[in-house]
């Protein structure tokens, strides 16, 4: 007569059991690690119509962010330059610089027809999320904060997680983000070579700052869901 | 009173608690009566029927699981292409505008005109996408401050079924292939025959523009004829033009005849009468008007200084036939036919001692001695109000509606003249709508007229119905129509070309002492064209650009004082000019009229001889916003009817006829009647309204059209079909019947009411008066505090739950001044366009689930079948410091900022609607559809299965929701500040969190910036400067009631107002219920005469 169970019955029930909990574990731990924006966010770096390279033109050249983002003090929005902006440069009858080459091809056709050229947008927030540039940049928050170091970057890539959790943390704790006003676009600034650090600290600098321009960003919902 | 009472079920289940005392400020009469439905429906947090699937037929397990099994199914094949980011793209400009910061919003100065009545306004565009419509302070007509039909023209502008392209016949046409040439060729016709058989038939305008144009063709086309016809300005005044006609046309008369329109009520009348007049409701100025009155009516005024002193209070006296706006902001008001108005104005034209010797004999050959006395009037009234008016001579106005017969017009001018009441000035009239729709109607059927241009209006609609205007249109060899929409008119002409809207062209308009700009905010949407290239091209102007003829026209008119070039204009958006209008002179006299008035020897109305009168809508106005979502959805404000218009009559002559109006669960069942004014007859469904004179059915016009729009078509009834040119004010001597049929209204005055008994704390009456507050001057005067003794006692601020942090720089509150609120429900219409709030539609309204953050409470008091008033709360989210919304919430989605702000976070709403049902003031509402996205096709079916038929009878229909494909245009006039809420989402008034946010964002930039300039800022806080955050409901106010700001600067008016009035009109609603509201309401001050005091004795100071 056989068993209604077989002999090993409590290994397998152990085994099941073990089994089950490493596969829960790895579920949590796959969720854990890629459902967050450190993963999916992070590393995102679609190809652009045109090659532009930050690496050139902030990293080499030297320009500064506002020449071509030129609201950012002024708007929410980071602006895109205009065809404009880039044909300053470019264009054959201004500086005439790669004014004939083929990589800037669709640039002379956006700007010869009017039809804009399609970016690829790398930084977005979701849609009931309110960011404001201007307030960030004007109270000391540099660009390379939450944009990374976008002059050594050839294709511009996602380098923060741009999570809530992240934008808190700083939101919480201010200080450590804030820096002298003219050093907001730079790329590679130091406290420890800066000028105005010689004789007191980032910390000093940061709470000083916080006092006098009353630097208290927002902690509840609606500083950023509207 | 209504003695046939019915018993409260509540008390029937409690024995032994005071029998049902029928509320002081009532909603409905079901209300009043404490009808079972009305109690049930107010125990709930959403109306009767809102909550329910739509399926309901129950839904059987079986059918559930299948559904949840599918939507599970769904939802993971969903969500496995979500993995995959979604890519978006950016699209810079080609070269950006100079002055162009993307992102930041930029403000436009133009001119909206209704009726010749025009409104400077300032446009929100964001990268070139007007969104929001303000008032421009500069504009004497705005200050600041629009209406209702203002803050909705920005929806017309991106409306789907605009007309968008120029049609022969109803077919396609080219504009440049067709319409170009043939305009070229009409020119040219008739400069050769110098304008004869042309006409332009076009609205009241105050375009500089045309009138330039106008000057250009009686000048080179001197046989052409300009007509102007203005539905809704039809009657009275129009009445005694047409008489004169002749004489005008001779040119004889033209300085003395009665060519006049009431164009004012300054500031400083005292004591107003308005007799059928409308001036705070549907009448031109109606802006400028409120402001004016809630001068002297508002308690938050003159609080700059600190102190309160109430100001010199006006005192409007209101014989009405309905109730209106102007009704209810009355001191005194009293219900009297429109046909009685005649005699009530001579009687007290003879109390003044009006007039010449004889006045009195012509007075009483005119009405026999058996309706010597007005019907309905108490005899007392004319002696105190004419003692009222000679106290206060000089400063005094007496105001009579379009509708009225000449002979009131006269008698008013008349005792104006006596009262040297320059409170009514007139602007002088070349020509009356009525005489122009008469003649042209004259000339088309003589075959007069071979070249037809339309500007406009819809005379195929509106025209009087003894006109066969749309028959005779259809004759003529050209016509052309220019319009927004393919309408009634469109169909009857051969040509039609689309219309620019207003925020699309370019004029130049002139009303009063100003001249204003209107400018484009956006190229045509729709190909629509300026008016001012057409006429020019037809009559062979040589200049046919539409700005180039604004800039001309500008430079035309007759400029003083401070002369602005073109440039400076554009940008101000007024300029000044020279105003010419006159008082009423000598000339006119009782005698003059005499012979033009045809008073009927029989005015004694009864059952089989009713008075049906026609007025404007309160929201689609004579039927040209009839398309318009917004307006339809916002409650009328008097019958708070949405999406509809009734038969208006009073509750006694309701009864009388065997009519009935039943509320059920909340909604409005009408019996559909045919009224019949001779040989015409038009069939309506009748709404019983309190305040009404007894057999006067009121029809508001506008509705049932057969063309113009998907929403247009779908609405109510055509009460034009009964309005003749003898009788376009009102008509006498009609009849009613009963069809037997019902009809839906959806009526939103039961839904959101705050229910007064469950909430559980002392006495109902005492609960009511705590809702709405209200006193006299005189009682204010003896004991300022009048209003804290009203209501429920406070509780000492103590709570078991620990109150949220409010630690903030700034404290949001608000203060609402129920004596200035006039109950216009402009600010119900400016939140929704601020706030990307959607529409609904008819069914959902009727299942209560209107998305309008903003309400407008409106209380009857009185007794419904003797003389009522109305009373206006606007209610929203009241911002409770212990929100009980707030910690019942499961997911923490609505939480308290340091600011005091109750906040609503959509994105973490799951939708629970504990909030809502937690909240005593009802002012949640919650997306039980992706009403944003327009997916309703399954909101067909009816709350009310199996008791009554929803579905339209015949004649009557229900409008359809929006298709996916339309809503991408509306998209564009959402406010990219705030989220668009999707299905299953809470949402509720934020006291414009995105304008504070703006605000705080702009003065923390501004800080930052001098701190890193090396400037010495030391400010420790951030602070933001009184009135540079308005809510959007404060800034559209016209009277101004509503004060927003920060209660932590003492300096702040709204922090002055709370302090000022904590202990002497202010209160806070339900304020027992220990929730702490940040809004404070400011108890309702009437001015009443002391002789004539007829406030209910329930009143008084408690003893």
């Amino acid at each position: 007569m056989s068993r209604a169970l077989p002999k090993n019955s409590s290994a397998i029930a152990a085994a099941i059991g073990l089994a089950v909990m490493l596969l829960g574990g790895l579920v949590t731990a796959g969720v854990w690690y890629y459902a967050s924006p450190n993963y999916f966010r992070v590393g995102y770096e679609p190809l652009q119509p045109i090659a532009f390279s930050h690496q050139i033109h902030v990293g080499g050249l030297g320009m500064d962010c506002l020449y071509c983002h030129t609201n950012v003090k002024e708007s929410p929005h980071a602006n895109i330059p205009s065809t404009a902006t880039c044909m300053n440069c470019h264009d054959a009858a201004k500086g005439n610089i790669k004014s004939d080459s083929p990589a800037l091809a669709p640039l002379r056709e956006a700007f010869k027809t009017g039809r804009p050229v399609e970016w690829m947008r790398v930084h977005k927030v979701p849609d009931f999320v309110y960011f404001n540039h201007q307030v960030h940049v004007t109270r000391g928050v540099a660009c390379v904060s939450c944009h990374g170091r976008i002059d050594q970057m050839d294709t511009v890539r996602h380098a923060e997680p741009l999570s809530m959790s992240w934008c808190l943390d700083c939101h919480r704790n201010p200080g450590p983000n804030l820096r002298p006003a003219a050093a907001v676009t730079s790329m590679s600034w130091d406290a420890r070579t800066e000028p105005l650090f010689a004789t007191k600290s980032q910390g000093q600098f940061a709470n000083e700052l916080i006092r006098q321009s009353g630097i208290h960003p927002p902690t509840n919902c609606t500083g950023c869901h509207r | 009173m209504n003695s046939s009472k019915p018993s409260n079920p509540i008390d029937a289940a409690q024995p032994g608690v005071a029998p049902y005392a029928a509320p002081q400020f009532w909603r409905s009469l079901a209300h009043r009566q404490g009808s079972a439905d009305f109690v049930s429906s107010a125990d709930r947090e959403f109306p009767d029927g809102a909550t329910e699937s739509p399926a309901t037929e129950a839904t059987s397990r079986r059918t559930f699981l299948q559904l949840m099994g599918a939507s599970l199914a769904l939802a993971s094949a969903a969500s496995l292409p979500g993995c995959r980011r979604k890519e978006t793209r950016i699209r810079a400009y080609q070269q950006k505008p100079e002055d162009l910061i993307l992102g930041k919003p930029r403000w436009y100065a133009t001119t909206l005109c209704r009726a010749g009545a025009t409104l400077g306004v300032l446009v929100e565009t964001h990268e070139g996408r007007p969104t929001k419509i303000e008032g421009h302070p500069l504009h004497l007509n705005s200050l600041g401050a629009t209406d209702l039909y203002t803050q909705a023209a920005i929806l017309d502008l991106y409306d789907p079924d605009r007309s968008r392209q120029c049609l022969e016949q109803g077919k396609p046409a080219d504009y440049d292939k067709d319409i170009l040439p043939l305009l070229a060729q009409l020119s040219e016709r008739h400069r050769q025959n110098q304008g004869k058989g042309l006409a332009i038939l076009a609205e009241r305008d105050c375009s500089a523009g045309l009138q330039m144009l106008q000057k250009h063709m009686a000048r080179t086309l001197p046989e052409a004829r300009w007509y102007i016809y203005e539905p809704a300005q039809c009657g009275g005044l129009e009445q005694l033009v047409q008489q004169n006609i002749v004489a005008t046309e001779q040119g004889a008369r033209a300085e003395t005849t009665l060519h006049l329109r009431q164009v004012g009520m300054p500031v400083w009348s005292k004591t107003i009468v308005a007799i059928d007049s409308d001036f705070l409701g549907t009448e031109d100025r109606g802006v400028a008007h409120k402001q004016d009155f809630a001068h002297g009516r508002a308690a938050s005024a003159g609080e700059a200084d600190g102190s309160f002193t109430p100001p010199p209070a006006n005192r409007l006296y209101v014989f009405e036939p309905a109730m209106t706006l102007t009704g209810a902001s009355a001191d005194h008001r009293y219900a009297v036919a429109a046909c009685h108005m005649p005699l009530l104005l001579g009687q007290l034209a003879l109390a003044l001692g009006v007039g010449h010797r004889n006045l009195s004999q012509e007075y009483q050959s005119l009405w026999p001695a058996k309706v010597a006395q007005v019907p309905g009037l108490p005899v007392e009234v004319i002696a105190k109000l004419a003692e009222d008016l000679k106290a206060n001579q000089g400063q005094t106005a007496i105001v009579v509606g379009r509708g009225q017969p000449a002979v009131a017009h006269v008698l008013a001018m008349m005792i104006n003249k006596h009262l040297d009441s320059r409170g009514v000035v007139y602007h002088p009239r070349k020509q009356s709508s009525l005489s122009a729709i008469t003649e042209l109607t004259g000339r088309l059927s003589k075959n007069d007229i071979s070249t037809l241009l339309i500007l406009g209006g819809n005379p195929a609609f509106n025209a009087p119905a003894d006109l066969p205007v749309a028959d005779l249109i259809a004759k003529v060899p050209v016509s052309i129509r220019l319009g927004l929409y393919e309408d009634e008119t469109s169909a009857v002409c051969r040509w039609h070309i689309p219309l620019a809207h207003d925020l699309e062209r370019w004029d130049v308009c002139r009303s009063g002492l100003q001249a204003s700009i209107v400018q484009p905010m956006i190229d045509p949407l729709t190909n629509g064209k300026n008016p001012l290239e057409i006429v020019a091209r037809l009559i062979g102007h040589p200049t046919t650009d539409g700005y180039q003829l604004a800039r001309d026209a500008y430079a035309a008119l007759d400029r003083t004082g401070d002369i602005v070039d073109w440039e400076k204009f554009i940008e101000r958006g007024v300029g000044q000019i020279t105003f010419v209008h006159c008082f009423p002179d000598a000339a006119i006299s009782y005698a003059q009229v005499k012979e033009l008035t045809h008073l009927d020897q029989s005015r004694v109305l009864s059952a089989e001889a009713l008075e049906v009168r026609f007025v404007p809508d309160y929201r689609l106005f004579d039927g040209r916003y009839a398309n318009n979502g917004w307006l339809q959805e916002c409650p009328d404000p008097i019958t708070k009817i949405t999406w509809d218009n009734a038969a208006l009559m009073s509750p006694k002559t309701a009864a009388a006829l065997g009519i009935e109006c039943r509320s059920v669960k909340g909604q409005t069942v009408a019996d559909v009647i045919v009224i019949q004014v001779g040989e015409r007859s038009l069939e309506a469904p009748v709404y019983v309204l309190p305040g009404c004179a007894d057999w006067s059915i009121t029809l508001p016009l506008g509705y049932g059209r057969r063309a113009g729009g998907s929403l247009a078509t779908q609405t109510g009834f055509n009460a034009y079909a009964l309005r003749t040119t003898s009788q376009m004010g009102f008509a006498v001597g009609a009849t009613v019947k009963k069809t037997g049929k019902t009809y839906l209204l959806a009526t939103t005055q039961e839904h959101w009411a705050v229910a007064a008994h469950h909430l559980g704390l002392g006495d109902e009456q005492a609960h009511e008066r705590g809702l709405i507050r209200q006193g006299t001057r005189q009682e204010f005067a003896k004991d300022p505090a009048f209003a804290q003794k009203m209501g429920e006692h406070a509780p000492i601020h103590l709570s078991i739950y620990q109150s949220p942090k409010m630690d903030g720089d700034h404290q949001w509150g608000m203060v609402v001044d129920l004596s200035a609120c006039v109950g216009c429900s402009a600010c119900a219409l400016a939140c929704q366009a601020e706030n990307n709030i959607p529409l609904v539609g008819k069914n959902e309204v009727i299942r209560g689930r209107e998305m309008n953050w903003m309400r407008i409470d409106r209380y009857f008091t009185g007794d419904p079948d003797g003389q009522v008033s109305a009373s206006f709360e606007p209610m929203m989210c009241q911002h409770c410091e212990n929100a009980p919304c707030e910690p019942v919430c499961p997911v923490n989605a609505t939480v308290h900022s340091p600011e005091g702000l109750n906040e609503m976070v959509y994105n973490r709403c799951i939708g629970t609607r504990y909030c809502s049902n937690n909240c005593p003031y009802k002012v949640r509402r919650f997306n039980f559809f992706d009403y944003n996205k327009g997916s309703l096709r399954q909101s067909g079916h009816s709350p009310f299965d199996g008791q009554i038929q929803p579905r339209p009878q015949a004649g009557f229909s229900q409008p359809q929701l929006l298709q996916p494909a339309m809503q991408e245009l509306l998209k564009m006039q959402n406010n990219p500040d705030v989220t668009v809420r999707m299905r299953g989402v809470m949402e509720k008034c934020t006291y414009c969190v995105q304008r504070i946010q703006e605000a705080k964002i702009a003065a923390k930039s501004k800080v930052g910036q001098q701190a890193a300039d090396g400037g010495t800022d030391e400010r420790a806080a951030v602070k933001i400067a009184d009135g540079a955050v308005r809510t959007a409901c404060q800034q559209v106010c016209p009277t101004s009631a509503i004060t927003f700001g920060d209660l932590a600067d003492p300096q702040s008016k709204v922090a002055q107002l709370q302090k000022k009035h904590h202990q002497q009109l202010g209160y806070f609603i339900l304020e027992h219920l220990n929730v702490r509201p940040r809004t404070m309401y400011l108890a309702q001050l009437k001015n009443p005469h002391p002789a004539l005091d007829l406030t209910p004795p329930n009143h008084k100071e408690p003893a």
